[in-house]
This record gives C-alpha cells, structure tokens and sequence, in this order.
C-alpha cells in the first residue's frame, strides 16, 4: 500500500495556536495602557458635548428616521457602553463648537463623499465599536486599503427600502446605502451584475443567495475575501456531497472548483465555462477519443457531453469508477 | 403538527395575534410595527419551461408576497420581536423569526425552501421502483430491442413514456443563538438542518462504454451543520474561537438500472450485463476548528493572524466490483471501506502598519495545508463498465500545499488618492499530480484617485508569472500531460473604474477589466519545420476576457429617477491538441479550438411620481449571450498518416454550432399611495422572455444517435430547456401598520 509523503510531515496546528497566542500575548499585554484609540483622541471633553436633543433642534428630520433604525434604538433608547450614550455625538464627535458655530459643518465629523475627513478618519468612527466579529481582518484588507468608507456601502440614517429588481435572503437589516447586498457590491463590481443575468446562474436574482455568502467584503484571512480558507470550502457549505475524500479523486476537482465552473453566472448549463467536450479537452488531449475533435452530433458533444459517460466526474468511492463512469 | 398545518398556525393565528397585541399594548409611537404586501396573481403565456420556475414557485391566485412584523419593546424594555415570511405557502417560501434583548441575546430562527428544476420535458420508461433501482418493463424492453434500427418505432414508444419530475427542492431550517453577556463577550451557537430532495438528470453507461442511460438520479441528501464562535474583543485586543461541524447523509448510496438494449454476444472477454450499478456519493463529514485573533500595537500597527485545522472523513462502505453475475472468481477488494481522511490546516499572519501615515504597509502570510491521509488502495481487478474485468488499479491520493507570501504598500498622495504596490509570491507543492512544484510571482499596483468628490477614478493591473519547477512522471517528457491549472502561465489583469458626478442628480461611471492568460509558454517545445508544427504544447493554451460598462442614473428632482445601464464580455480561448494512434503520433494530427463568447447586456429603468398619489417604476433588461467555437486542422493532409478528418471512427474537425441565449424581463408597477403611505394598492405587470438555441439539447429526445456509430442507440430522458415567454400581472395591497 502506496503511503502519502504527507503522512511523514502531519500538520501540528495545536502548537502553531499555542505560538500565535503566546505571540498575541507578548505583543498586547504591556502595551494596552500606553495606546489610546485615534478615535478616542478626537473625543473633547464633557463640556464639548451638547447631547442629541441639541441636534434633533436642527437636525429633526433625520432624528425622526434614525430613532426608528436598529442602531437609533440602541443608542437613544437602551445605550450600554459610554460610546452609545453619546448618542448623535458617538459618531459625529462632540457638538459644541458644531452648535456654537451656527451650524459649521466643519466642526462636527461628517460622513460620505463631500466630507472633509479621509476614509480611515471616517471609519475610525465606525470601527470603535464593529472592529470586532467579521470585522476583525478591515485593516489592510483589499477594501480597506482601496480607500472605501464603512458608509460607500452603509447607511444609518435611514432604513432599507426593498428592491424591485433583486431578491435578498432574508436577515436582519444590514442598513445599506443601495436595496441588497448585491446592488451595493455592483457600484464597484458592474460586471457581476451582469453575470447574474446571464442563463447558468446560482439564485441570485431569486434572492436565495446573495454575495456575502460567499465573501466577507470587510475583509478575512482568505483569498478573494471567501469566507472560508479556498473556492471548494466555500462550494461545499452548499454542496457538501463533492467534498469526498472519495476513492477516486479527479485533481483538478479536488483543487478548485473553477477549474471548470464560474460561479457568479454562465451561458452554458450546470455554470460550465466551456461546452464538452471541449472543456474536457482542455486538460485530457493525450490519446483515445478525447484527443479527437468529435463532431457535434457525437455523444461526447450532445446531451450531457462527456458526462453522459463520466457521470461522477466530481469524484467516486466506487472501486471500478477507475474513469468515473461508476 | 405536519408542517402544513404549522405554516397555517403562523400565518393565521400568531400573526393577527401578534398585531393586535402589539398595537393596543405595545405601541411604539410613529414606528411602523410591521407591513404585509397581498394579492392576486395571473399568468399568461407559454412557461412550461423549466428556466421560468428554475429557482422559484410563482403560482396563480392569491399569493402573499411579503410579510413583516417588528415588535420592540415588547414585555420589558429593549426586547424585541420580528417575524418575516416571503412568499409563503409557495415552493420557494422564506421564514425568520428573530427574537431578543438588544444586545445581550438574539435568537434567529429560519426556514428556507429553495427549489430548483432542472427540466420539465423529461420522459422515462425505466420504473423506480425503490430508491435508487431502476427497472426496465419487459414488453417495452422487448420491443426497443427488436427495433434497434427503426427510429419511428423507438420514438413512438419512448415519446409515450411517463413525464419524470426533474427537480430538487432544498428545505433548510436553521437556528442561531448569539449572546453577550458582557460588551466584550460574544458567543455564538447555530445549528442547521437541510434536506435535499428529488431527482436530477444523470448519465450512465455499461457494456463497453457505449449503452448510455440517461436516468433520473435519486437525490435524498440530509446535511446538518453545527458552529460554535466565541469571541472576547476589548479596545485593542480581539480573539475569535469556533468550532465548525458539517454532517453529509446520502440516503440512497448507489444506483441500479436495467439495461434496456439487446446485449452484444459474449466472448472469452465480454460479458455483457443486462443490469449496471453505480455508487452514489458517499456520506461524509467535515470539522474544523478556528482561532483568530488580532491585537494593535503601537505606531498604528495591527497583528492579525488566524489558524484552521480541519478534518475531513468518509467511510462508506465499498460496493462489489461488478452487478454482473457472469463475472466469476473477482480478486477480492483491498479493504471493505476507504477511511479516507484529508487534514487542512489555513494559516494567515497580516500585519499592517500606518506608522508613516501616507505609506501603509502590510505584510501578509498564508498557507493551506490540504493533506490527503487517505490510503492509497491497489484493486487487482475492477468492472469499469459491467462487462468484463481489466485492473490492477492503484487510486493515488493527491493533495496540495500553497504557501503564499504578499506585500502591500501604499502611498497616499493626496485625501482620498493613493497609489498601492502589490507583490506575492505563491509556491504550491503538489502530490500526486503531474507538476511536483510551481512558484509564482504576481507584480501589481493599483491608483484610487478621488480628487473632488465628484470624480473617482480607480485603476490597477496586475502582472503574474507562474513558473512550472518540477514536472513529474509522463509529464516530464510529454508536455501534452501537462494540465492548464498547473502549467506555467503569464497573466496580465487589468481593471478600471471611473465615477463621475458632474452635477448632484446626474452620475456616470464606466468600468473596463481584462484577464489574460498564457498557458505553457514555458516548458513547451515551440520550434518548427516547414509545412508541420512542431509547437509540442497542448491544452487550453490561450484565455482572455475584456469586460466594459456603462451606467448612468439621472435624479432630476423628487418625482422622477432613471438609470440606464450597459455590459458588454468577450471571452477568447485557444487550446491546442493531437488526434493520435498508438502506431501514428506525429504533429501532423494536431488540431485547434477557438472559442469566442460574447455577452451583451442591457438595462434601463425609471420611476416617476406624477403626482403623490401614484408612482409608477418602469424597469427593462436584456442579457444576450452568443457563443463560436472553430476548428480547425493543423496539419497537412498530403502527408502519409494524416488521421485528423480522414480517420474512423471519431472524424470532425468542423466548428460547432452556435450557442446563443437570450433573457428578456420587463417590470411595470403603478402604486398609489392611499393614507400617508401606510396603505398602497399595487398593480404590476412583469413580461419575461427567454431563447435559446444550444445544439447539445435541440434534438435530444428519449433517444438519440451518434453520427459516428450510426448502428448505435442511446437512450436519454430529454432534458431539454426551451424557451418561454411570460406575462404575469398581479394586483396587490401593501399595509404599514
């Protein structure tokens, strides 16, 4: 019996965790007195705050709409740390010299494209209470350091309203500045929204699936911010029956699932890239009928192509599934 | 309680409940406490394909399209309650409860039902007569192989077959509990139940790899999911933990069908099988366990790093070689199971800097483990297609390590512009596949320029540079062994993004991306003579995608809004390969694919207020897709040995038909607005028109031929995906309350 070389090199995760920890630890432990928050920094003193009754004066409208938000409730209703009863001014920063000003817009933190604070500056705001959860990977992520605000995607002041175009899965309010997820990724990633128009589609646009089931956009350890560590560990949260280990493995499935499929929308059934025998024919070109080209009124090429045939193409426990075909 | 009679109960009697509790008891001043949107639905048009309900259950009649309720505040203070049901009493139906005290519990509740067709003109004769046994009658298997050549005969018996259900439907129910005892708490607990269900078309084979059946493959798959997370998070510290559980049940491991042909004569090799079998995916399990953490430290640097150890194992038991009795004195199996076993293990370490505040750096780390524990089996003997025995076999157990190493730094240039350089270094070692090790190095940079807030330009380009390092086995002297994942490649990714909002109401933007890809232009022997390529790389050679678009929305004033919107793909492909004989192996039969696709799509909408009493939303798109494929020979007939279209039995090189699809869809939606908003009577018109020509299903019946092997009969199901145009009005009332 053939042994696998990584049988002589078995992963020793408990003494990496047990590193990393230690590393954590030396790294945190003196420092957390010394540090203060660049966000904390902006706060003034008591005195500079006017409290959000001072706000809704002017502001009446938009306390109206944000009071009934998820996080207008906590705040002004049920705040449990000193940010959140700060209310407005959490946010905004302290509002005196806002107030004292006539209303300057530029003594108060403001949010969105015409604000006078950079991103980073913006999000600090957001980040002294969400660095937390799945937003523990922000810094330095992809869309971190492409200069996006938590508010290109977020809104607070005003509640979702649905879409008439896309479907979302039902969750909690996730308060975006478009009606779904997938219309707030589609500002910056246009052609996706063209692939879930196309034929082959996951149900997207049935609002079944949506792109945060696949990627955390606030950043993860992963590449293309997946959700999980690679493309097939995120196939298999929903197609948990391809994840083997089988017999009979076929490599280039076992490796990464777009090898041959595109998951956000194709022309061509079951998300295929190519038609068969084509696609096969990409890799498999050493002998026999799939180096030939096969007319199109063959059986490699209609029907199900190659898979009229070599149906457990995604792996198989059978003994005589030497060719997938069992 | 059946399901149904709960969903009733929910409906019916919680909700009305609920209501009226909620407003005499709880008000929450000018908050709304929920909305339900009801009506009447028609349709019209010809929609038996299965593309108009391929996700989705749009039934005639009465339907609720959404429903909410959103109670705060309800029994003490900061608890509070929401039910949401999309669509219910329908296939597809959704519901979540969610439940709690504002931060210090939550509990989700949630049913989904997502169906999913695959066809509606499928026809089988072949009985299910348990799960996974197919039976064959004996009168229709008689007279299918007294008419083997007599196409009328065959089509009329197999066109009167019973219609088959293609479809699946997933019904997942799932519940999530999130507490915080404390700010800095968080722990997490979900468990989930899916059940899928149905059947899907599927093709076998058996006898000498030429009697295709093409069944419906019973799907009853159950697959129960438990996470656990906790999380403590303090000003500058934050450590993750989870546990992660996935559970997959087939309940129906193999597959067993009659073959309804006449059988071939046995021979001293051949013993043809009047039944076949197959395994179906076995039952498995995978876990992991996860521990993330991250930590500022001074000079506004950041640490975060993330371990993953996981597990994954499947044990099903092996099923016997063959169905066939004919086939005696089989060497017995190796083992009666796999106990297959792979270890992954996912590291990250990112650190990231803004010390220099306009330069940001970061430093990241990662590595993926996938180690294949499985035992590699020996098999003396298998029946790869029922009738005779070949072997020995040996599965190998490949697996895979990528190492990745990536730097970021970025210069700020200005507010909201910045200039970034990218560089990674990705090894990937493999085992047990024709390429031992590759190396590859990706340059990058990328420009966010945000000068005014009305102009936002984004651009970046990406240079990657995969080398192949240690080929293996046949490879090292084939090149046509060498697969395209594997082989090297040149990719040059460019994307670009510009906004423009010259003016508030009026915003524009266009992007533009392309991916080009370059496979085996090293390794390859490119070199020729006259009259015969002598280039010895095959495969998928050449991959390239251009992708543009157009938006632009106008918001003149409060009462009218419009967007239109333009994409246009081109995706070019070029592979390379040899029609070969053991005796004839010479670059003469090498021959060409080109593929060309090309994906248009259009979209346009506008809403529009009259007057405040009426608000009408026009929306239209149109997504067309348009697929070639040539090819075409290389070589020079006038040579001896010339087997590209000369050769029986596989002769073609001749481009193939077109694809092309086309989906249409067209909203219509007048609302009128009745009582500040609260209650809105709704008319909607939706049209929705789908084509498509794809040669691979157009003439696939419940039989079909293959030009190369006229004398043979395969049976399929006919599977087919017409098109269809639909026309759904619907007259409904939405009430705030």
């Amino acid at each position: 019996m053939e042994t696998s070389m990584y049988k002589d090199k078995p992963a020793r995760p408990w003494k990496t965790i047990a590193s990393l920890a230690a590393l954590a630890l030396w790294l945190g432990g003196g420092r957390l007195v010394a540090n203060v928050s660049p966000a904390a920094a902006q706060q003034g003193a008591i005195s500079d705050y006017v409290g959000s009754e001072a706000c809704a004066t002017c502001h009446a409208t938009s306390m109206d709409t944000w009071k009934h938000t998820a996080m207008g409730k906590a705040f002004l209703e049920h705040p449990k740390t000193d940010t959140e009863k700060l209310g407005c001014e959490a946010c905004h920063g302290p509002g005196r010299a806002h107030v004292e000003g006539g209303g300057d817009i530029n003594a108060i933190i403001r949010f969105g494209k015409t604000s006078p604070q950079s991103a980073e500056q913006q999000n600090e705001q957001c980040l002294q209470c969400h660095e937390k959860g799945n937003r523990m990977f922000w810094q330095g992520s992809t869309h971190e350091s492409r200069g996006l605000a938590c508010v290109t995607c977020h809104q607070v002041m005003k509640p979702n309203i649905p879409s008439t175009r896309f479907d979302e899965p039902l969750t909690g309010n996730h308060q975006f500045v478009k009606q779904t997820t997938m219309e707030v990724c589609f500002q910056c990633h246009p052609m996706r929204r063209a692939q879930v128009q196309r034929s082959a589609h996951m149900p997207f646009r049935e609002g079944k699936v949506t792109c945060t089931d696949c990627h955390n956009p606030h950043g993860t350890p992963n590449p293309s911010l997946l959700v999980k560590a690679t493309i097939n560990e995120t196939c298999y949260q929903c197609h948990a029956e391809r994840r083997g280990p089988f017999l009979n493995e076929h490599p280039p499935v076992m490796e990464n699932c777009m090898n041959c499929h595109e998951a956000h929308g194709a022309s061509r059934p079951q998300l295929l890239k190519a038609s068969m025998p084509r696609l096969c024919q990409q890799c498999h070109d050493v002998s026999g009928h799939n180096a030939t080209p096969q007319l199109a009124t063959t059986r490699f090429a209609i029907n199900r192509g190659c898979t009229n045939c070599h149906s457990q193409i995604h792996g198989t426990n059978n003994p005589s599934g030497e060719f997938f075909t069992r | 309680m059946s399901r149904q009679l709960l969903q009733r109960f929910i409906l019916f009697a919680i909700v009305p409940v609920l209501l009226l509790a909620s407003r005499t008891a709880y008000a929450q001043g000018e908050a709304d406490l929920g909305q339900i949107e009801f009506g009447v639905r028609q349709l019209y048009g010809n929609r038996s394909s299965a593309k108009f309900n391929e996700y989705r259950d749009i039934p005639q009649g009465v339907f609720i399209r959404h429903a909410e309720v959103d109670l705060n505040d309800l029994f003490k203070k900061s608890f509070f309650f929401s039910l949401q049901a999309r669509d219910p009493r329908e296939n597809d139906q959704t519901f979540l409860i969610s439940l709690g005290t504002s931060r210090q519990y939550r509990l989700d509740l949630k049913w989904d039902q997502t169906p999913h067709v695959f066809t509606t003109t499928a026809r089988s004769f072949l009985i299910e007569n348990t799960p996974g046994v197919f039976v064959a009658p004996f009168p229709i298997k008689s007279i299918l192989q007294a008419n083997a050549s007599n196409v009328p005969v065959l089509q009329s018996v197999l066109s009167s077959s019973p219609a088959v259900n293609m479809s699946l439907r997933r019904d997942k129910g799932s519940g999530t509990l999130t507490l915080t005892p404390r700010t800095d708490w968080t722990l997490k607990l979900n468990y989930s139940h899916e059940k899928m269900y149905g059947h899907r078309p599927f093709g076998t084979v058996a006898n000498g790899l030429t009697n295709i059946t093409e069944l419906p493959e019973p799907i009853d798959y159950r697959t129960n999911q438990v996470n656990t997370a906790a999380e403590y998070a303090v000003k500058r510290w934050d450590i993750q933990t989870g546990y992660s559980g996935s559970f997959f049940h087939n309940n129906v491991d193999t597959l067993t069908w009659d073959v309804p042909f006449a059988l071939a004569a046995q021979t001293a090799t051949s013993f043809p099988s009047d039944r076949g079998r197959l395994d179906l995916y076995p039952s498995n399990n995978a876990q992991n366990f996860s521990l993330a953490g991250a930590v500022s430290i001074p000079h506004k640097t950041r640490l975060m790093a993330s371990v993953v150890p996981g597990w994954m194992h499947q044990n099903d038991g092996f099923i016997p070689l063959t169905i066939n009795p004919l086939l005696t004195d089989l060497a017995p199996l190796p083992a009666t199971s796999l106990n297959g076993t792979k270890q992954t293990l996912a590291m990250n370490y990112t650190l990231t800097t803004k010390a220099l505040p306009k330069l940001p750096l970061t430093l990241r780390y990662t590595s993926y483990d996938y180690n294949n524990n499985t035992p590699s089996l020996t098999f003396t003997q298998v029946v790869v297609a029922e009738n005779s025995k070949s072997g020995p076999v040996t599965y190998e157990v490949p697996g895979y390590n990528r190492k990745n190493l990536a730097v970021n730094a970025t210069w700020q240039f200005m507010k909201s512009s910045s200039v970034k350089f990218i560089y990674n270094w990705e090894r990937l070692d493999r085992h047990e596949r024709d390429l031992d090790q590759s190396t590859e190095n990706t340059v990058g940079t990328s420009l966010d320029f945000n000068p005014y807030s009305w102009l936002l330009l984004r651009g970046s380009y990406k240079h990657g540079d995969r080398d192949p390092n240690v080929y293996v086995g046949l490879a090292t002297d084939i090149p046509s062994m060498r697969k395209f994942d594997e082989a090297g490649r040149i990719r040059h990714r460019g994307e670009g993004l510009l906004q423009i909002t010259p003016v508030d109401p009026l915003s524009f933007s266009a992007s533009y991306g392309t991916t080009q890809d370059a496979y085996r232009e090293k390794g390859c022997i490119w070199a020729g003579t006259t009259g015969i390529p002598l280039d010895q790389c095959y495969g998928l050679l050449k991959d390239i995608s251009y992708t543009y678009s157009f938006d632009v929305t106008y918001d003149p004033n409060s009462k009218v809004s419009l967007f239109a919107e333009y994409t246009k793909e081109k995706y070019n492909y070029r592979q390379r390969n040899r029609q070969r004989s053991t005796t004839n192996d010479t670059p003469n039969n090498d021959w060409e694919t080109n593929r060309r696709d090309k994906v248009d799509n259009y979209a346009a909408g506008l809403t529009v207020s009259p007057s405040p009493k009426a608000v009408i939303d026009l929306f239209y798109s149109l997504s067309v897709a348009d697929n070639k494929l040539f090819t075409r020979a290389l070589g020079n007939p006038g040579l001896t040995g010339y087997l590209v279209t000369s050769a029986v039995p596989y002769p073609g090189v001749s481009d193939y038909p077109d694809t092309n699809n086309r989906w249409h869809q067209m909203v219509a939606t007048l609302k009128f607005p009745l009582k500040e908003g609260n209650l809105t009577p709704k008319l909607e018109y939706r049209y929705e028109k789908y084509d498509r020509v794809d040669f691979q299903l157009v003439n696939v019946g419940q039989y079909f031929t293959d030009s190369a092997l006229a004398s043979s009969l395969f049976l399929g199901v006919g599977a087919d995906v017409p098109g269809y145009i639909a026309h759904i009005v619907s007259a409904s009332l939405e009430y705030h309350f």
